[in-house]
């Protein structure tokens, strides 16, 4: 039986009085991929960051309704923000590496949460991240290099390791390869692939060929509202809905 | 997965403690900011207000003619050289008709002012009727009195410590308590200039020569700085040479004030023989600092104006000179006004560099002109807090409030054109 | 004639030419039936002509008031009977300054004739010339402008020179900026080689003792020994570090909270509150530091058992400290606005606390231009002067006690300068000695600060 990571329950944003989401009621399974699509501005990357509630950090944004993970609320008082953005990790649309060294980069998130004791597992947890992130073999000569002296691609993948170090369980990737050339954003959507057999992944996209290629279940979002969320396969060859038609078709986008 | 999360909540606790201590600090840093502010002010107010107001004490003066005009000549040259010291210690000692011992008169006759034989002379020349009548004045007491009357707990202290003695401390207390010593509004802070006498000292002097100084700062600041301005920004070709002038001016932004007062010192003083303490001078230092200022708060303006004005200019037919003054240069006016308000304003506060242009004599009379001696607002503060006499703290608060209030005035005006004239393009 | 009333004809013939001169150019154009008119407006034939007029007069007149009194100098000296200048030991400028200094209207009684008449000579060479310079610079004027009068003719183009004049008068305001560095640097300069030329050079920059005062005996002109500046230079630095300790720590946890907690009302609030410490002029924190800090200081201290000087170091400091705390603060707020947010998320969305944020991933990253602002507070320290000759000592003492009292380099300048004004003394040489000192190394924190920032800048641009 297929379980539920994260459960969205009539969630909506506002921005001051502005709304940018309305009524979102969506389910996300586990250790899966599901893709969020959709033109642009209509809200996938706003309840992608209500999932690990970065909206927190904008000043005048605010969100009612529920997100439970794992059947908890995560918006309730008593739950730290900091165990749960432990718990689900995210990489942003450009690559945003610290400017410190690459393994300096990796090791940030096991050095705050105290995940390891020596010194010595600190660098095999480095060595294991950059490996499945599959960079480590490209790097492991400079590793102690600054990250900003990689390309694109090697640091979004950069990105990617650092935020597996802390072994999240979910994933969230906002537009991952939307600053990358077609060759880095292939490895991307290998590195997915690969990922989600430990990580439920969610992951906005504004390109439908990549949602295709890369998820089970995809979510159609349109001015703030969910039109259509299905099996990606039946989403992008039978819509049921006339805006979904209509966006995969390329009327509406 | 578990483990790794035991391990995080674990940790949490004491990350979470760290977190509200580092933003306790952050919030301790401005408050401390802020409090020094108030306590800067606050003390200034405090004592500054003091000076406001001078004490007065009730005598009555007999005008006597004997002494006045003994031979009743009636002449005016007669009567103003009149000793009316005398008459004035005579209606003090009446109060006291104990006292005999003569040094201890020569005590009381100082408990009033110097400047009261001026007042009197005054009087009399309004009104000669007054010869040989009595009057009960209120007359200007002197400054030790009024530093008394002001701080009372000096009363109690030991005698040395004091200002006055015992037997004064008797005398005072007596006036106090038959009601004949009052606090009037300080006449003199504004309408004198400085002085020796505590009580009649004022800052007149030092306003014109701020007002002076300021304008000569103005007028050869202003043109020459938005000149240059507009020519770095807007004509001038993009080469080493104008880089070196860049970094020049940024240089000169920095460079201490007090240095460009040694340059004063040896070149307009010792070179080109200028006249010393004279707010010309005073006020080509202070443009030479203002300078830097202004050119970058017109350098700023200028690129604020958006490209289109002048390529529409220029699509006229305008060179890019006429496109300079007769377009973008009125533009960007609110924002060269503020800078110059601003860099005013500075140049107003300085000091250091006017000390070592000469500005630092006792000057009596306030200037008449850009040439002659003066001094400024700032440099009198100074000159009052290094003067012994205790009367002179109040009035150095009182001076920085009036110093003070000229910036928060300016720095206003500065604030409200840029408000209201500032084009967001 | 005097000055006013040069003034007035300058001015009124002014008005009066440029007027004519665009009058006739209209004139000109309309006398003109047939064939070119005047290729531009008549107002530039009127402004040639105002320009040809005002710019030699009024640039002779600068070199004149440049050079007038070298000129007098140089006549009166000329007139010096040989007997006088012997008994002056041969120095004619020692004559000149001694003449200079009589008041002819109260001349001191005793004074030799022969100075007294050389007195009104040269007063006399000063009014005189005066007339007959102001009407030659007025003829001259004159002169220039009647030429440019007669080029007005549909064959000259008076837009283009107006304008080429003009440009080389921004050019002039521009390196007025130049100008006035150079001027700072040989002055300095060459005031500072005189001094050196009395006073070893590193007897100055290393000597451990300092009393200008005890060095102007008859038979101690120039002791070694008497201006080592070691004590200043360590007065300066100990001042410096107080305030610096004041004003880092406070400065640096202001500009954080601001940046990363403060709501953005309340950062609109704190902003202004914080630059009006930058506003106050130091003359004001001078007062407060000696009429409040120090003798409050001093009595804490005597209720504690143990004395401090009433003009100690940390008085001084601290309220320099003060004074500084807004170049620290409101420079890091810049900085620290300016590292990118995505930096920010990134750390954030790991599961990082704020402040572990901000001192793992900010504060690093805007280290650099932290440490400009730093460099460029010190580097005011250093050169601040009213705070320090009202609070601290006059007296050299080389301690590292904050409790003591200490003397700086601009107390010393100052002092040296505001007595008397012998001026080729060593004493009031040294002063700018000092000055040179303080200009090459604030020149030197300034220029490396600039660079730091500027490399700074151009990582996140």
């Amino acid at each position: 039986m297929q379980k539920n990571k994260i459960e969205a329950k009539k969630v909506s944003v506002f921005y001051n009085d502005k709304k940018a989401l309305n009524e979102i009621t969506l389910s996300i399974p586990e250790k899966k991929v599901t893709s969020l699509i959709g033109p642009s501005g209509c809200g996938k990357s706003t309840f992608l960051r209500c999932i690990n509630r970065m909206n927190d950090t904008i000043e005048g944004c605010s969100m009612t309704g529920r997100i439970l993970i794992d059947d908890k609320d995560i918006n309730e008082k008593s739950l730290d923000p900091v165990l749960l953005r432990a718990r689900v990790g995210m990489v942003f649309q450009k690559p945003n590496p610290f400017p410190k060294s690459i393994f300096e980069n990796v090791a940030y998130g096991p050095k705050i949460h105290g995940l390891t004791q020596s010194s010595d597992e600190l660098n095999e947890l480095v060595e294991e991240s950059l490996k499945k992130a599959g960079l480590f073999s490209e790097i492991k000569d400079r590793i102690h290099e600054p990250g900003t002296s990689l390309s694109g691609g090697q640091q979004q993948r950069l990105c990617i390791a650092r935020a597996i170090s802390i072994s999240p369980e979910i994933i969230l990737m906002d537009e991952p390869c939307s600053a990358l050339d077609p060759i880095a954003t292939a490895k991307i959507e290998e590195l997915i692939d690969e990922l989600a057999n430990n990580f439920t992944i969610v992951i906005v996209t504004h390109s439908m060929q990549q949602a295709a290629r890369v998820s089970k279940q995809t979510a159609f979002f349109h001015m703030g509202n969910l039109i259509e969320v299905g099996k990606t396969e039946s989403i992008f060859s039978n819509p049921s809905e006339k805006k979904t038609q209509d966006y995969i078709t390329g009327k509406i986008g | 997965m578990t483990k790794n999360f035991e391990k995080i909540n674990d940790s949490l606790i004491k990350r979470q403690r760290s977190e509200k201590n580092f933003k306790l600090f952050g919030l301790i840093g401005i408050i401390c900011a802020v409090s020094f502010l108030i306590i800067i002010l606050t003390s200034i107010i405090i004592e500054g207000k003091k000076a406001f107001v001078s004490t007065y004490i009730k005598l009555e003066v007999f005008f006597d003619s004997k002494i006045i005009d003994p031979d009743n000549t009636k002449e005016d040259s007669v009567i103003k050289s009149a000793n009316f010291n005398e008459i004035i210690t005579k209606s003090i000692l009446e109060n006291f008709p104990e006292v005999t011992d003569r040094k201890e008169k020569i005590k009381l006759s100082t408990f009033i002012s110097s400047s009261a034989e001026d007042e009197l002379i005054k009087l009399i020349m309004l009104d000669k009727a007054l010869i040989d009548q009595k009057k009960e004045l209120w007359l200007l007491a002197s400054s030790t009195i009024d530093v008394i009357h002001k701080n009372p707990d000096m009363l109690n202290f030991p005698e040395d410590e004091r200002l006055i003695d015992d037997k004064e401390s008797k005398w005072f207390q007596w006036f106090l308590s038959e009601e004949k010593i009052k606090f009037s509004t300080n006449k003199n802070f504004f309408s004198n200039a400085d002085s020796t006498e505590p009580e009649q000292a004022g800052i007149w002097g030092a306003f014109v020569g701020s007002f002076l100084t300021l304008f000569v700062t103005l007028i050869l600041s202003f043109p020459i700085a938005v000149a240059a301005g507009a020519f770095l920004e807007e004509l001038a070709p993009k080469n080493k040479f104008t880089d070196f002038i860049e970094v020049n001016i940024n240089n000169l932004a920095a460079v201490p004030s007090i240095i460009f007062g040694l340059l004063g010192l040896a070149i307009f003083l010792n070179v080109m023989h200028l006249p010393r303490s004279a707010p010309i001078v005073g006020g080509m230092v202070l443009a030479l600092m203002t300078l830097p200022t202004i050119i970058i708060a017109t350098r700023a303006s200028l690129r604020a104006v958006p490209p289109s004005i002048r390529e529409a200019a220029i699509g006229l037919g305008a060179t890019k000179f006429q496109t300079v003054t007769h377009h973008v240069l009125p533009l960007s006016m609110p924002g060269i006004s503020t800078g110059t308000i601003i860099g005013m304003s500075q140049a107003l506060g300085e000091s250091a560099p006017l000390l070592m242009i000469g500005m630092v004599a006792f000057i009596v009379d306030s200037p008449g002109s850009i040439f002659d001696s003066a001094t400024v607002l700032p440099v009198q503060i100074y000159l009052w807090k290094s003067t012994a006499a205790r009367g002179f703290v109040e009035l150095t608060a009182a001076g920085v409030m009036v110093l003070l209030s000229f910036l928060v005035l300016m720095n206003t005006i500065a604030v409200y054109i840029r408000y209201k004239f500032e084009k967001k393009w | 004639m005097g000055f006013w009333a040069f003034f007035i004809i300058f001015a009124s013939s002014a008005f009066f030419l440029q007027w004519y001169a665009t009058n006739k150019a209209l004139r000109f154009n309309a006398s003109i039936e047939e064939g070119p008119k005047l290729p531009s407006l008549p107002q530039y034939y009127g402004l040639f002509t105002l320009l040809w007029f005002i710019i030699p007069i009024l640039s002779t007149f600068l070199i004149w008031t440049i050079f007038k009194p070298f000129l007098i100098d140089y006549l009166v000296i000329q007139k010096i009977p040989v007997n006088l200048l012997n008994s002056f030991g041969g120095n004619p400028s020692l004559i000149l300054s001694t003449i200079k200094a009589i008041n002819l209207q109260n001349i001191f009684p005793g004074t030799k004739q022969e100075l007294i008449d050389l007195a009104k000579y040269m007063n006399e060479l000063k009014y005189s010339t005066s007339s007959l310079f102001y009407i030659a610079i007025l003829s001259l004027g004159l002169i220039g402008s009647s030429f440019t009068l007669k080029k007005i003719s549909s064959r000259f183009r008076a837009r283009q020179s107006v304008e080429s004049v003009n440009i080389k008068l921004l050019i002039f305001c521009s390196t007025i900026a130049i100008l006035t560095t150079i001027g700072i640097v040989f002055s300095l300069i060459f005031e500072a080689i005189r001094f050196f030329e009395q006073i070893p050079f590193f007897d100055f920059l290393f000597g451990l003792s300092w009393s200008p005062q005890t060095a102007i005996r008859e038979d101690q002109v120039a002791s070694s020994g008497a201006f080592g500046a070691i004590p200043i230079f360590s007065g300066t630095l100990l001042i410096t570090v107080i305030a610096m300790s004041v004003s880092i720590p406070v400065g640096l946890l202001s500009a954080i909270y601001l940046s990363e907690y403060a709501t953005n009302n309340l950062r609109a609030f704190l902003k202004p509150i914080l630059e009006i410490l930058a506003g106050v002029p130091t003359v004001v924190y001078g007062f407060f530091a000696a009429i409040t800090v120090g003798p409050f200081l001093k009595g804490l201290a005597d209720s504690f058992g143990f004395s401090i000087a009433s003009e100690s170091a940390i008085a001084a400091g601290g309220v320099m400290g003060i004074m500084i705390i807004p170049f620290i603060s409101s420079l890091s707020d810049d900085v620290i606005n300016s590292v990118p947010n995505s930096l920010r998320d990134g750390s954030l969305a790991m599961g990082a606390t704020k402040s572990e944020t901000i001192k793992k991933v900010i504060l690093p990253a805007a280290l650099p231009g932290i440490v400009g602002a730093i460099l460029l507070a010190v580097s005011r320290a250093i050169g601040e002067t009213m705070i320090v000759v009202m609070a601290a000592g006059i007296a050299a003492n080389l301690t590292a006690n904050p409790f003591d009292s200490v003397t700086t380099v601009t107390v010393q300048i100052v002092t040296l300068l505001v007595g008397d004004q012998e001026f080729d003394s060593p004493k009031t040489l040294a002063a700018f000695a000092l000055g040179i000192t303080l200009f090459f190394v604030t020149l030197v924190l300034n220029l490396y600060a600039l660079k730091i920032v500027k490399k700074y800048r151009e990582k996140y641009d």
